[in-house]
């Protein structure tokens, strides 16, 4: 048993009720910016209970169980608000609703563990006895003797009654007497055995000798015991002072780990997410270490307490302090959007880190930029509140009360502040900015609507919805709309929620009205053009964000309603209009078959999903007129476009239960039967013919929709048949152009092979197929409906499945592999013959264009440039036309390279690298087959690099781009140096990789479903014959420098990723296998089982 | 299509830089967005044809876009 030990233990019983109770103390109204510092204490308590648990589980039986008691019946008390408070923090993980968790945590009820307190307090005048009583307890209980009293024999029967064995007896080496007397025990046997028994032996016990022994024992005991009792008050002075010791530090680290914080934020790298991280990480650092020392300090016995206090007091000081909450309230925000690096910055600035208590010299500098970064902030970031986010919208508060907060301080130092110069500027800063006037109508608005939603009068989406209403309006004043523009948007899209912030804001509204409505429309025109494009281009995003939309995911259909209210009301706030021309856009407008599916039967189908909520076919609803649409746009094959029709009318009948308004109907009525024409001219008896009927085989109601999952097998086999009737209707015609091509004996295999391939991706383009549907394709006696709705409902029946509709991008990659294969083999046979170089260039020539062609059609035009990217682009668009002029150099034009270098003095480095000329050789063929592998449009190589000068930088100056082995790359906005930027770097830095590497590698990083997910590179080193995996951009680095170079980019892509759940053990081991077994360049997703069995076989 | 658009090439987005005509075919002047700006260093140009994107890869056309080109930068 270990005194100090003990000691410590017993000290740790006693903090635990007050780190108990701290939890607490610490609950009430936590904010964003103390939240972490709850959890930091929480996590604090959790872990201190665990270890203590530990130190006691570590002590001797004799002793552990009365400690293990009194833990049990403490952790056994707190347990149940433990858990309640551990659930509340889960709670506030997943949802970040601070508001929420302080109701959760007021929900739970301290329990009254003082009262029924099974903790008997261990004092040092009580604490000998208490052990004392261990050891009795212990030695009665543990021990287990079981003694009865009556049959322990007396020294007259013992003495009587014992017989030793006679042989025993003699063999017994019996001590000299002398050597007894004399204290000299040399003569004594190895085992002691007399020395041990003669203490205890009646026989022996009035022997001089032994009550001198007796005697000694006793003195040398209570010396030991006196030695023992000093030891133990020295081992706890010098354990209590380690302690303090230990506080010491901690408390000194926090001003350490505040400088390091500074420090952080001086190098703080917008385009670096090292940079951020660190600096998150350390802010948490900084958060914990002030928590810690907190704690430390509070239960530290009093003797030391007014030195630890004093030093902390010293060392966390206020400025500290308020800087710390700026800092938390950063960090908080950063998690909940932490990949968006420039809100960090933008937060990073707003940081008055470092105004001083006092009013200094720069005090007037700093005062002018809060409030100037208060006003852009206040009409600026309701842009940045999200309707259905409510998160947003407490951001946006949370700033705006910490201005009030700052501004309350600034004025206070005022009042007290010596009357000179620097405080009347100041004071004069002030006034004028509550001088402006639309700061004040910003402020008293959303103070209001603060007002409202913090006593829960309103919803945070009614509240966002005010706030935001109020800055459309004020930008359609800005902008010059006309007055039926500003007055629809009053109506329609503000109407409700200026009802609902109540009628005093009536007179606010008539004020704008008055006021500001007729001196804009005096001054502004109407533009037709410019509300007819607006109109469009809305109607565009909405088919789009159709696209994102998933069966089982409501909110992806709430922010899609969100955004199709947009449209609506900016509709509506037009019909309203009086002047001619806008009713002329308007007839237009809705006179366009795909404009009235677009808005007016998604209108009308929004009130059935309003009231029947049933989401999976509002979101089936949505695609049928999506698919019509784009069908109709593209003009693509006109029984797709039929089918589309009739299911967008068969659903509206059957959910609105009458006929689409607006003559929707009727219009598609007439385009079937305009397609019906043209479907005689071009009747073909071998084509299955989809007559009305046959696009009405699924009644979706007559099914049970038991559960969310059955619904969407449901909806899953639905979508089913109708692939599979596409699908039998595309081999149809398949084989049957195959027939009449091959019957034509004069038909070159080669010429008969690419017709089968692009026939094969021009059906399979127009009809929507997928790779999965060919490779059933290619097996025809896969294809069964069963076989179509296993598929589907094996991939995963939670997950969205959009890729029923998509056109996969990964078959081109099969086909790009497969046109290599076939050049191959053709290539082996044609060696032979004559005139090869011109018959490969013959084919190569034709599978690139036919490449080309299949690659084109995956093209559209998917938004509208923001702003100020848009005047960026006019600044640049002399560089532009310079790098398009490389770009079409790099083909291998050398006539066309020299003109545009002589007459434009373009990079002539970056042209002479593509210049070889000849097309023949075997170097030029691996190019363009390379070129297979990526559209030639976008070929990398035709850089033209000057270091800074970047349109982000013209924008954002204070945006440096971050710089590795001096080649600059951009940080993306997600935070990661995407993996093109890991292609750019590994050619840019090393030269010894060819072009047709740098093209793969950037080929595959187009390619990827998702570029965070690859987990590495493979990089060979031919010197010393390894090769390695690099997972990071760091190992690149090092793998580059020690002269290796990237000889498989994409070693697990997106899907490998997706089929093995991220388990990098196996991702691993794929790797390692395909590094055992395999010498060539690349590895397709199939073949990644086959790896994973090498590599655990290894 | 016009300028000033975003569009999307097998899920890279590109901005719409400049459009022009040449022998009655549509061409556009293409940059790649590298988050919200758009990237000139990798700029190029694309033929449109039926709402699809086409590269510009002919010989004769390229002369004829280059020229194009050259005419576009002395007027800008």
């Amino acid at each position: 048993m270990n005194n100090s030990n003990i000691q410590k233990i017993s000290n740790d019983l006693r903090r635990l009720p007050v780190m108990y109770d701290n939890l607490f103390k610490n609950k009430e109204n936590l904010s964003l910016a103390t939240v972490y510092d709850y959890i930091n204490d929480f996590n604090n308590f959790i872990s201190f209970r665990d270890n203590l648990e530990s130190k006691i589980n570590s002590l001797s039986n004799d002793v552990r169980d009365e400690y293990k008691d009194q833990f049990n019946k403490l952790v056994d008390s707190y347990r149940q608000s433990i858990e309640a408070i551990n659930t509340a923090l889960n709670n506030y993980r997943k949802s970040l609703d601070v508001y929420k968790l302080n109701d959760e945590l007021n929900a739970i009820n301290k329990p009254s563990v003082e009262e029924e307190s099974p903790f008997i307090e261990i004092t040092p005048d009580n604490e000998e006895n208490m052990e004392d009583n261990n050891d009795y307890i212990n030695l009665f209980e543990d021990n287990d003797l079981d003694l009865d009293i009556d049959q322990i024999p007396t020294i007259s029967e013992f003495t009587n009654n014992y017989e030793m064995p006679l042989e025993e007896t003699l063999n017994k080496n019996v001590p000299n007497l002398e050597d007894v007397e004399s204290g000299d025990d040399s003569s004594t046997s190895d085992d002691d055995i007399f020395e041990e028994v003669d203490l205890d032996n009646p026989l022996e016990i009035d022997s001089p000798a032994n009550i001198q022994k007796i005697e000694d024992n006793t003195l040398k005991e209570e010396k030991e015991e006196e030695e023992e009792s000093k030891k133990e008050e020295n081992d706890l002075e010098e354990s209590n002072q380690t302690i303090v010791n230990n506080i010491k530090n901690d408390i000194n680290e926090i001003s350490n780990i505040y400088n390091k914080v500074m420090s952080d934020i001086d190098n703080f790298n917008t385009e670096s997410y090292d940079a951020t991280y660190t600096f998150y990480n350390d802010v948490l650092r900084l958060n914990y270490q002030i928590a810690k020392a907190k704690n430390e300090v509070n239960i530290i016995s009093d003797g030391y307490k007014p030195e630890l206090e004093s030093l902390l007091a010293e060392k966390y000081t206020k400025n500290m302090e308020l800087v710390v909450e700026d800092l938390n309230a950063i960090v908080s925000r950063y998690r909940e959007e932490y990949s968006n690096i420039s809100l960090l910055d933008y937060l990073l600035k707003n940081l008055d880190r470092r105004v001083e208590p006092s009013l200094s010299s720069s005090s007037y500098n700093k005062t002018e930029e809060i409030y100037k970064l208060f006003k852009k902030t206040l009409i600026d970031d309701i842009d940045k509140i999200d309707v259905i986010n409510e998160e947003t919208l407490i951001n946006y508060f949370d700033k705006y009360n910490k201005f009030l907060d700052k501004d309350k301080e600034i004025r206070n130092k005022l009042t007290s502040a010596p009357n000179n110069s620097e405080v009347e500027k100041i004071t004069e800063t002030i006034n004028k900015f509550w001088d402006d006037n639309e700061v004040i109508e910003y402020f008293n608005y959303i103070q209001e609507v603060y007002k409202e939603y913090s006593t829960k009068k309103i919803s945070s989406v009614e509240a966002s919805k005010a706030i935001k209403a109020l800055k459309t309006y004020k930008d359609a004043l800005i902008n010059g709309s006309d007055k039926a523009v500003t007055d629809g948007l009053l109506r329609n899209l503000n109407i409700e929620s200026w009802a609902i912030i109540g009628k005093k804001y009536e007179d606010f509204i008539k004020k704008f009205k008055k006021e500001e409505i007729v001196e804009v429309k005096e001054d502004k025109t109407i533009n037709p053009n410019e509300i007819e494009s607006r109109l469009i281009d809305i109607r565009n995003d909405i088919l789009s964000s159709i696209d994102k939309l998933a069966i089982i995911d409501s909110d992806a259909t709430n922010e899609f309603i969100a955004h199709f209210e947009e449209l609506d009301s900016y509709i509506k706030g037009l019909e309203t209009s009086n002047n001619e021309e806008v009713k002329d856009v308007i007839h237009r407008f809705f006179n366009d078959l795909i404009n009235k599916l677009t808005i007016r039967s998604i209108r009308d189908f929004n009130q059935y999903y309003a009231n029947t909520k049933d989401n999976a076919t509002y979101v089936n609803y949505l695609r049928s007129v999506a698919r019509l649409v784009k069908g109709i746009e593209h003009n693509l094959d006109y029984k797709n476009v039929k089918k589309d029709a009739y299911e967008v009318l068969n659903a509206y009948k059957k959910y609105i239960g009458k006929e689409p308004l607006f003559s929707v109907a009727g219009d598609l009525t007439d385009y079937v039967k305009n397609t019906e024409v043209k479907e005689q001219n071009t009747k073909d008896p071998n084509i299955v013919d989809l007559s009305e009927d046959d696009v009405r085989f699924v009644d979706t109601t007559s099914i049970p929709l038991v559960t969310e999952k059955e619904e969407v097998k449901y909806a899953i086999a639905e979508q089913a048949k109708v692939l599979y009737r596409r699908l039998m209707d595309f081999r149809l015609r398949y084989d049957k152009e195959l027939e009449e091509v091959s019957s034509k004996k004069t038909i070159d295999k080669n010429e008969f092979e690419l017709y089968k391939l692009s026939l094969l991706v021009d059906l399979k383009s127009s009809y929507n197929l997928n790779e999965q549907y060919l490779s059933l394709f290619e097996t025809p006696e896969k294809i069964t409906l069963d076989n179509y709705i296993k598929i589907q409902s094996d991939k995963s029946l939670l997950k969205e499945h959009s890729d029923l509709i998509d056109i996969d991008r990964k078959v081109y990659e099969v086909l790009g592999q497969r046109f290599k294969e076939e050049l191959k083999s053709q290539r082996k046979t044609e060696e032979a013959k004559e005139n090869k170089e011109e018959k490969d260039k013959s084919i190569l020539d034709r599978f690139v264009g036919k490449i080309n062609d299949i690659k084109s059609k995956v093209f559209k035009v998917v938004g509208e440039l923001p702003e100020k990217a848009r005047e960026a682009l006019k600044m640049k668009k002399k560089d532009a036309l310079r790098a398009a002029f490389v770009s079409l150099a790099s083909l291998g034009v050398v006539g066309f390279a020299d003109s545009v270098n002589t007459q434009n003095n373009v990079n002539a480095s970056a042209i002479e690298t593509n210049m070889d000329g000849d097309m023949l050789d075997d170097k030029a063929i691996e190019e363009v087959v390379s070129t297979v592998e990526e559209p030639s449009f976008t070929n990398p190589n035709t850089t033209m690099e000057e270091p800074g000068d970047t349109i982000e930088n013209a924008i954002e100056e204070e945006k440096d781009p971050v710089v590795i082995n001096g080649v600059e790359y951009q940080m993306e906005d997600d935070g990661l140096l995407g993996e093109i930027t890991i292609g750019d770097y590994v050619t840019k830095t090393n030269p010894k990789i060819s072009s047709s590497m740098y093209q793969e590698s950037t080929a595959h990083a187009y390619f990827d479903d998702e570029p965070s997910v690859v987990v590495g590179v493979v990089y060979a080193n031919h010197e010393n014959d390894t090769r390695v995996v690099a997972k990071t951009m760091e190992d690149c680095k090092k793998c580059l420098e020690h002269g290796g170079y990237p000889v498989m980019y994409k070693v697990v892509n997106a899907r490998v990723y997706e089929k093995y759940a991220g388990n990098i053990d196996d991702i691993n081991k794929i790797v390692e296998g395909y590094l055992a077994k395999e010498d060539v360049m690349e590895v397709s997703p199939d073949e990644v089982s086959e790896y994973l069995e090498v590599g655990r076989s290894l | 299509m016009v300028a000033n658009n975003i569009v999307e090439i097998e899920g890279v987005n590109y901005a719409v830089v400049e459009t022009f005509d040449i022998d009655n075919n549509k061409y556009a002047l293409i940059a790649p967005m590298e988050g919200e700006e758009p990237n000139i260093n990798k700029s190029s140009v694309i033929r449109l044809e039926d709402g699809f994107v086409y590269p510009v890869d002919q010989e004769e056309e390229k002369q004829k876009v280059a020229k194009k080109l050259n005419e576009l930068m002395n007027a800008n």
